[in-house]
């Protein structure tokens, strides 16, 4: 990643991408692959141990879960590592710039390392020292149902290699989300200041937001290693325990985002989201037209929702190209060089245009769907009455019915512009 | 005054309630496509050619919206009359059109003089700033599909009569 023209460019990377570029045969192949080489490695590793030491089938389940969590664990936080080395830092603006580097900075930082040999020690201690089922410890426990009187190296070097690998991946998670926190909490002290909150767009913080589900995703893995509590229930309870703790923070970490994602619209801007009745928006058709049509909006706080008919054109032309940009303006007293506006680029998801999947999310998102209705009953009352009195003589495809005869569609912004008639170019935001 | 439209090779007489969009509108917006292929929009002042359904309007050269015309100049016009209460009084049009570009002073300076007729010059410096010469290009754009509407409903306006020749 580029930090700017000046400096050059450093490459932030976890630790274990810079064991797979550094170690054969893991550096022949890209990402994912190699990843997908060490399942299969440590898969092969551990039926050969099944086959050659008649393991009990239950070890042989937890190995394999063991190694499918830490495959999806390494896939995820691959991706959230990629999505965030793409970050174009230099092309934004000084203020953002300085507190994202500063995020990657601490993401990345060797320290991280610190968290996961925290957890290592904890579980190798464990292995060693603690009573398991009426044994003197794990390994004597394993030992015992091998029917050998030391374990094997190759068993013990992939006992240990597994364990070092995941309670990494455990501490790294652990510590990734921290640092997610941390960003959050500093990110709220720049909202607060009136110098620096214009520096955070909403678009950015959603960005951010869209990344971490990356992390999440990883952290969703753990799952799979639950069956490693066939093994011993101490380890189960500690596993449901960071679980439970990386879930909380994680929930604690989406939420404290959106609220700074709603606390980063300028007061101006909301005051023309909320006031303007009309807005324009954009689609393209499949003969590569624009097509520029008014229509009614709410803004819930996060996204643009429009209503219209499913047999609209503005449908069909969302189903060939999601890409949507709605431009809601307003001009004071009617004096033209007075006018000002926002244009909001982004995509579009249609909810409705199918029936059944239209009834399916209806069902799933009930709440927003009743929310979106009561807020476009709230700002078009007027409106409202006189299309349920006047619909009767439209066809069915104009009608008021929800899911057969009416799509909402919801416009996430990925681009913000102001707009002012007095000035000539538009305000990126 | 009646407008002369040339639609799918058919050329014809605009009927009054679209006329009116043409003569007595002050403000249409304008979208264009980005090399991204997303739509973008602005509104912008305009004139219309006089007899003719060829709309013209300057914009600067530095602006997106002549970016992205250069780089493609399919546009979508659309002007509307909102009514605040009666969704069923709402009317537009939206023009489907091919532009063509001129930075050229001289043809500029031509047109300048209708846009101060019928925005004042205060409006028009305000809006497109003071060296509209030096800053801004001509966008000429002649119509290829008219749509218009009338509450909920869409419809698109034909030429019924045969091709003919205007000079």
């Amino acid at each position: 990643m580029k930090l700017g023209s000046m400096q050059p460019p450093k490459k932030y990377q976890f630790l274990q991408e810079q064991v797979f570029e550094g170690i054969w045969p893991f550096n022949k192949v890209r990402p994912p692959m190699n990843v997908f080489l060490l399942l299969i490695l440590y898969f092969i590793w551990g039926l050969a141990l099944f086959v050659y030491y008649d393991i009990p089938v239950y070890y042989f389940i937890a190995g394999i879960s063991g190694v499918f969590g830490l495959f999806l664990w390494t896939i995820g936080i691959f991706s959230y590592a990629d999505h965030l080395r793409n970050v174009q830092v230099e092309r934004i603006n000084s203020a953002n710039k300085k507190f994202l580097t500063e995020f990657l900075e601490n993401l990345f930082h060797p320290s991280s390392l610190v968290v996961s040999v925290l957890v290592f020690s904890f579980v190798i201690t464990y292995y060693f020292t603690s009573t398991s089922f009426g044994f003197k410890s794990i390994l004597v426990k394993i030992q015992y149902e091998l029917n050998v009187s030391t374990l094997p190296p190759v068993f013990l070097l992939y006992i240990f290699l597994l364990t070092f690998d995941l309670c990494y991946r455990l501490g790294l998670s652990l510590y990734v989300i921290l640092t997610q926190i941390r960003r959050n909490i500093r990110l709220a002290g720049y909202l607060k200041s009136p110098h620096l909150r214009t520096s955070f767009s909403p678009v950015d913080i959603n960005n951010l937001e869209k990344m971490d589900y990356y992390n999440y995703l990883a952290i969703c893995s753990s799952f799979a290693l639950l069956p490693l509590g066939i093994i011993d229930l101490f380890l189960l309870y500690c596993l449901t325990l960071f679980i439970v703790l990386t879930f909380s923070l994680m929930l604690f970490n989406i939420v404290h985002l959106r609220i700074l994602y709603s606390r980063s619209f300028p007061e101006g801007l909301l005051n023309l989201l909320h006031s303007a009745k009309l807005a324009r928006v954009g689609t393209i058709s499949k003969n590569k037209f624009p097509h520029l049509v008014p229509t009614l909006f709410v803004f819930d706080g996060r996204s643009i929702f429009i209503a219209t008919s499913i047999a609209s054109q503005k449908v069909k032309n969302l189903k060939y190209n999601t890409n949507i940009t709605i431009f809601i303006d307003s001009q004071p007293d009617g004096d033209l060089t007075k006018g000002k506006g926002v244009l909001i680029v982004g995509h579009a998801k249609i909810y409705g245009h199918k029936l059944w999947i239209g009834i399916f999310y209806y069902l799933v998102r009930g709440f927003r769907m009743a929310r979106l209705l009561m807020l476009f009953r709230r700002k078009y009352p007027n409106y409202i009455s006189y299309y349920l009195k006047g619909q009767k003589n439209l066809p069915r495809a104009w009608q008021l019915f929800p899911i057969i005869s009416r799509a909402i569609i919801e416009i996430i912004p990925d681009q913000l512009y102001f707009w002012k008639a007095s000035r000539p170019t538009l305000i990126k935001f | 005054m009646k407008i002369k439209c040339e639609l799918n090779g058919r050329i014809c007489d605009l009927p009054d309630f679209l006329t009116d969009f043409f003569a007595n509108s002050t403000i249409l917006y304008c979208s264009t496509i980005s090399k991204h292929k997303r739509p973008h929009i602005q509104p912008t002042i305009f004139i219309n050619e006089p007899g003719k359904c060829s709309i013209v309007f300057l914009a600067n050269r530095q602006s997106s919206m002549v970016k992205n015309l250069y780089q493609n100049p399919k546009t979508s016009l659309t002007i509307d009359k909102v009514h605040p209460l009666n969704p069923f009084l709402n009317k537009g049009i939206m023009i489907e059109a091919i532009t063509h570009i001129n930075d050229s002073k001289e043809v500029i300076n031509e047109i300048l003089e209708n846009f101060q007729r019928k925005y004042t010059l205060e409006v028009v410096s305000k809006i497109l700033g003071i060296d509209i010469l030096q800053n801004c290009v001509k966008i000429r754009s002649l119509p290829q599909k008219i749509v218009y509407w009338e509450g909920p409903i869409f419809k698109r306006f034909k030429c019924k009569k045969h091709k003919s020749f205007i000079a």
